[in-house]
């Protein structure tokens, strides 16, 4: 498939007209999307990803029930959709591992060779492979996140019955768009850091009780407009001490990860001439 | 066992990494002081030192396949394996005192220490820096403080125990493993 069209992507010439572009687009992406579900820590990611909000439920069942018996939640339509917050770390690790896969050495012989050269070789235009990279990502991370929040969101339905509210299908959708977002804000970090051990502890110990993010809240309010925890408030009505509106959560954490992700290609091409 | 030790000392002291990583331990660790985390500045310290753990581990297995140069000079793989262990104590075991100490709680460094020596044996177990943060710092920041609070009825092992047990199961992969 790729040598088929190499050549295409090679010339660039082709540019021009409609039909070579759009046949231009779908083969970096499905070459791109290959390379992911060959790497065993993006599986990883897939699985924990799919397994770590569902068992949630199951595990913390008898905690949520009491807590909600108790008054503890403010809002109990909250209770349901709190797992999916967790399960997003396979998200996360999806978005490291599409750039820092190409990062490590082709051969144990040659330390020097990178996967990336010989990506470059194949699709040489820098903006191209990135944004192939970042659709093959979102379309996996939203596929996940998708089956995910509706396997979770029934199971916390079928374990604590008339406790919680249904879920409606939007706070579902907001949930899928937040676990791209996040997808998209691992992969923009991993470019400006170029490491993946920078970006999964950055983003790992924000999203656990020891966040900074959280700490910084309590510093000044303004800190929960992070692009890391202002997501959040697009499907739980109640985060912290701050009430952030759900599309105004929505819109600064898009145009954080979308500012980070022009840096980060921007420092890329720089690096990568 | 001296000569092996001290050559992995060396290696450990001469790491670029594990200096930056040293450095931005100490660094957050007095920034986020003053912020007054509810369980101290020390859990922040204990993130640092993980990843420390697990570079010091994992960068035998990065590009270039260093470990084949450290197991010819040194063939007895249960040998290499203490003398890593006994270096990386020695070599980032002040990291994690300093730390400590930033952190207003000196008793602490024993606790860094175990994290230190389980972050290097989890990526001597799995042998990729990227897959072994993931792994730690997921067992440390998410797995755990849920099991505590959503399961208390779980008996979690005592953390020496828990840590020499990963310790002996390193050892024994590292020493049967091909390279």
């Amino acid at each position: 498939m790729v040598n088929g069209h190499g050549a295409a992507g090679r010339g660039g010439a082709v540019q021009g007209r409609g039909g070579a572009v759009r046949g231009s687009w779908g083969w970096p992406v499905r070459a791109e999307l290959r390379k992911l579900l060959s790497l065993p820590t993006a599986w990883v990611g897939l699985v924990l990803g799919l397994v770590a909000a569902p068992l949630l439920v199951f595990v913390s069942a008898g905690g949520t029930r009491k807590a909600i018996e108790e008054g503890f939640h403010a809002d109990p339509s909250d209770a349901a959709f709190q797992p999916l917050g967790i399960g997003l770390l396979g998200a996360l690790i999806l978005g490291v591992v599409v750039l820092s896969s190409e990062y490590t050495s082709t051969g144990e012989d040659a330390p020097g060779a990178r996967q990336l050269q010989a990506t470059l070789a194949a699709m040489p235009r820098r903006g191209r492979l990135l944004v192939a990279k970042g659709v093959a990502l979102s379309l996996l991370v939203a596929a996940q996140g998708a089956i995910t929040s509706v396997v979770t969101l029934t199971l916390s339905r079928m374990v604590l019955g008339d406790l919680v509210p249904a879920a409606s299908p939007g706070r579902a959708a907001a949930v899928v768009l937040y676990w791209v977002l996040l997808g998209l804000l691992a992969y923009a970090l991993t470019l400006i850091f170029r490491s993946g051990v920078v970006t999964l502890t950055v983003l790992i110990v924000n999203s656990s009780v020891v966040s900074v993010s959280y700490l910084l809240t309590k510093v000044t309010p303004l800190a929960a407009y992070l692009p890391d925890i202002v997501g959040a408030h697009m499907f739980l009505h109640q985060v912290g001490d701050v009430h952030i509106a759900p599309v105004t959560a929505g819109v600064v954490m898009t145009a954080w990860v979308a500012a980070l992700l022009i840096l980060g290609g921007w420092m890329f091409r720089r690096r990568e001439p | 066992m001296i000569t092996a030790t001290r050559a992995e000392v060396i290696k450990l002291a001469t790491l670029p990494s594990l200096k930056v990583t040293a450095a931005l331990t100490w660094a957050v660790t007095i920034l986020l002081r003053p912020a007054g985390p509810e369980r101290g500045a020390v859990p922040y310290a204990q993130i640092g030192v993980l990843v420390l753990g697990v570079l010091a581990a994992g960068h035998e297995y990065q590009g270039g396949g260093q470990i084949r140069a450290a197991l010819l000079a040194v063939p007895r793989r249960p040998l290499l394996a203490v003398a890593k262990a006994v270096a990386l104590l020695a070599a980032a075991g002040p990291v994690a005192l300093v730390a400590a100490l930033l952190a207003g709680e000196p008793g602490a460094t024993g606790g860094l220490l175990l994290d230190l020596l389980l972050a290097a044996s989890v990526a001597t177990i799995m042998r990729n820096p990227v897959g072994a943060t993931a792994a730690v710092l997921t067992a440390y920041e998410i797995v755990l403080p849920l099991v505590r609070a959503r399961l208390p009825e779980v008996a979690l092992p005592p953390a020496p125990v828990a840590v020499a047990a990963v310790a002996v199961i390193a050892t024994v992969i590292f020493s049967r493993q091909t390279v």
